[in-house]
């Protein structure tokens, strides 16, 4: 079972998301805000990575930054969620590789979709592999 | 040509001898006067000395040395001799003395018995004891023109060489005077470029002198004329001068009372003109700036190029603009804009550049709050959304979700709706209360139940998060007149904040109290994360929200503070703070519980 993180300050959110994509076949864990991900994926890291950008103590763009140094060698996706699709946020992500836009408000079919979409495609070169 | 040059010989001769004559003339009317006066003031005893004795008379005449001494005799009154010294040869001729005294003193001319020569004799007086007692007369030869004729030769000597100069000076005078001739025909050109003809008119080459002298006189009464003209001229030029420095004062006051600074650059790009406002902008004092190029002066590398492009060419100079951040103060914004002064009478001749610099941080910062604001109200809006669009899509795509789970999703749901509705109102109040819109209404409202009310629709709220709500207003409070629609918009904020800040278990007091003097007062307290000095007065203004964790962590759009405290000041009353971190905090409204009479009319 693939391990999702989602990381938002919204408690609602949250717990919308981890009740629709445990539905989905997903195994989900929830952080409150940066760096209690960033804990979270150093000790094990996930399967993808769902984060909002606005969050206090450490926020995404902060999470993903101390992601790419402190795991340079990453493989799982990040999904950054936001609904400030500005310029700003646009240049620095820019420069992650392996980063995709959600926006917000965000469609949980969307997003389950975009999902089974990254893993399906994984799964296949995985398969490709072991023949 | 000859002829002439024997007839200026004879001239000069005849000219060098009568001056010769006058010459000896004068000098023996000095001696003699000079003989006479002296032996007139001299002791008597000393004129005639007795046997022995040396006469004065005698020592000033050898002291003389006149080689045309005749005689020097002391007479007394009646004409004897008394003392007596001749040159050789010489006879005194007898005189009668004057009687009168005011012909004691004389001079005249009496033939020597001798020879018959001329004599010029001198006169004066002696005196002894206070009394006329003779004369003394002193004779001189005068001048023959027999002592002439020997010195003819060499006065002939003389003149050859005048001749022979006079001859080289003709030639001279002509060859100098064709100068003058040019002067001449100048000056007729200058009087002429002055609009007057010379009365004499002739060839310039050829003019003489008493001509040339005519037209110099003419030449140098136009010049006096023009001289007092010009002097015209220029004291009215001087007024004039007097007028524009007025003008141009007038027109730097208007420059130096623009509130922007003003720069004109000339245009080889050196500045002409800077108005006192430039100073605290740029750094550099007025005196560094005009008259230098900007390199020397321009600090910021930004404004320099900006300034020099106004330098290259023609086609540079047009209007442009630039914004930069000051580098000393990166809170200051300065705009700066160029305009090309055009002649007013000719549009192709540029005077330069007009470059002002406006400090433009207030606006600056005012549109970053509004474009930071609509970024904020729009991820407010959003996150209820989102949270809408997730629970409502979970509703109709998990018809297996338990019964708890679907009441957890719908409350969710009615709670993002509130929550987007209180941000809706509060943006449309304070659209209306920025326009001057907003009409207050007030009615007669009894406190405690309008209090009642509020408490009510936020209890559900404050229950979620586990928060106590406390209302302490006694239900014999009274009524109050104001607008209960905007006034009950102030409470929910001030009640909303007041759990949104609380932590957990924590909990929140409203209480009513009447003051004295008809003054009402209402109190919102928590217990929760309380705000710092620095925030409490800012927390009022428009958009701003303290930045800290625990702020960030509570969603919010910095406007519920800022639409309370205007709605209580519609309503003549005051809103403040008692606060400190981690004390909690009390917002405290205190106003007139009635107001005057006059606006009661208004419900009616």
């Amino acid at each position: 079972m693939k391990r999702i993180l989602i990381v938002d300050d919204e408690p609602h959110i949250t717990r919308v998301l981890k009740l629709y994509l445990e539905r989905a076949g997903y195994a989900v864990d929830a952080a409150q805000n940066g760096r209690a991900a960033l804990d979270d994926i150093l000790k094990s890291a996930p399967d993808a990575l769902m984060t909002d950008i606005q969050m206090p103590i450490m926020t995404g763009k902060q999470l993903c930054l101390a992601i790419e140094e402190q795991l340079p060698q990453r493989t799982f996706p990040i999904f950054v969620m936001t609904s400030m699709t500005d310029r700003e946020h646009r240049e620095w992500t820019q420069k992650i590789d392996n980063l995709e836009f959600l926006e917000k408000p965000l469609s949980m079919r969307a997003m389950t979709r975009a999902l089974d979409k990254y893993f399906g495609i994984a799964e296949t070169d995985r398969g490709a592999c072991h023949v | 040509m000859i002829t002439a040059t024997l007839v200026v010989i004879a001239i000069v001769i005849v000219l060098l001898f009568k001056n010769q004559t006058k010459l000896h003339e004068e000098k023996t009317r000095v001696q003699g006067v000079a003989l006479t006066r002296a032996l007139s003031g001299a002791e008597y005893s000393q004129l005639v000395p007795q046997t022995g004795q040396h006469s004065l008379v005698r020592s000033l005449v050898n002291a003389q040395g006149n080689e045309n001494f005749a005689y020097a005799v002391v007479v007394n009154v009646s004409g004897e001799k008394l003392y007596e010294t001749t040159s050789a040869g010489s006879i005194t001729p007898t005189a009668t003395m004057p009687t009168e005294p005011y012909s004691w003193f004389g001079e005249h001319n009496v033939i020597s018995p001798g020879d018959g020569r001329e004599i010029r004799e001198f006169f004066a007086p002696v005196m002894k004891d206070g009394h006329l007692a003779g004369f003394i007369r002193a004779g001189y030869y005068n001048q023959q023109a027999t002592i002439m004729s020997n010195q003819i030769s060499s006065l002939g000597l003389m003149a050859l060489p005048i001749f022979l100069l006079t001859t080289l000076s003709y030639f001279l005078i002509r060859r100098e005077t064709r100068p003058l001739g040019q002067l001449s025909k100048r000056m007729e050109e200058a009087m002429l470029s002055y609009g007057v003809q010379l009365s004499t008119p002739g060839p310039a080459h050829d003019i003489n002198l008493a001509d040339f002298i005519q037209r110099f006189d003419q030449f140098m009464q136009l010049v006096q004329s023009r001289v007092n003209k010009l002097d015209n001229e220029s004291l009215a030029s001087r007024t004039g001068a007097h007028l524009i420095t007025y003008k141009q004062e007038k027109a730097e006051s208007a420059l130096n009372a623009i509130p922007d600074a003003v720069l004109v650059i000339d245009d080889a790009c050196i500045p002409t003109f800077a108005n006192a406002k430039l100073e605290p902008i740029l750094g550099v004092s007025r005196e560094e700036i005009i008259g230098r190029q900007p390199q020397e002066w321009c600090k910021n590398k930004e404004v320099l190029a900006f300034l020099l492009r106004f330098r290259s060419s023609p086609s540079a100079k047009r209007s442009a603009n630039m914004e930069y951040v000051s580098e000393g103060n990166p809170d200051q914004r300065i705009s700066v804009a160029a305009y090309p002064l055009f002649s007013p009478r000719d549009q192709t001749t540029l005077f330069g550049m007009l470059v002002i610099f406006r400090d433009i941080s207030k606006e600056y910062f005012a549109r970053q709050a509004g474009v930071e604001f609509v970024s904020r109200v729009s991820h407010e809006l959003k996150t209820p959304l989102h949270i809408l669009a997730a629970y409502s899509e979970l509703l109709l795509d998990h018809a297996s979700l338990t019964e708890t789970e679907e009441v957890d999703a719908v409350n969710a749901i009615h709670g993002e709706v509130e929550r987007m509705t209180g941000l809706i109102n509060n943006l449309l109040n304070i659209s209306k209360m920025d326009t001057g819109t907003l009409q207050l209404v007030r009615k007669r409202v009894k406190l405690h139940d309008l209090m009642q009310d509020a408490f009510d629709s936020m209890s559900n709220n404050a229950l979620g998060k586990g928060i106590v709500l406390e209302l302490k207003i006694p239900p014999d409070l009274g009524s109050v007149r104001l607008d209960k629609d905007l006034f009950r918009i102030a409470i929910d904020n001030l009640l909303g904040n007041a759990i949104k800040y609380s932590n957990p278990g924590g909990k929140v007091t409203v209480s009513a109290q009447n003051l004295d003097n008809d003054q009402m007062q209402i109190s919102v307290r928590d217990r929760g994360i309380g705000i710092s000095p620095e925030d409490c007065e800012k927390i009022f203004l428009k958009f701003y929200r303290a930045s800290n964790s625990e702020t960030a962590s509570r969603s919010g759009h910095g406007l519920g503070l800022y639409l309370a405290r205007q709605i209580v000041s519609l309503h003549h009353g005051t809103l403040t703070v008692n606060s400190g971190p981690g004390k909690g905090s009390e917002f405290i409204i205190t106003f007139k519980a009635q107001p005057f009479q006059l606006e009661e009319s208004q419900d009616r």
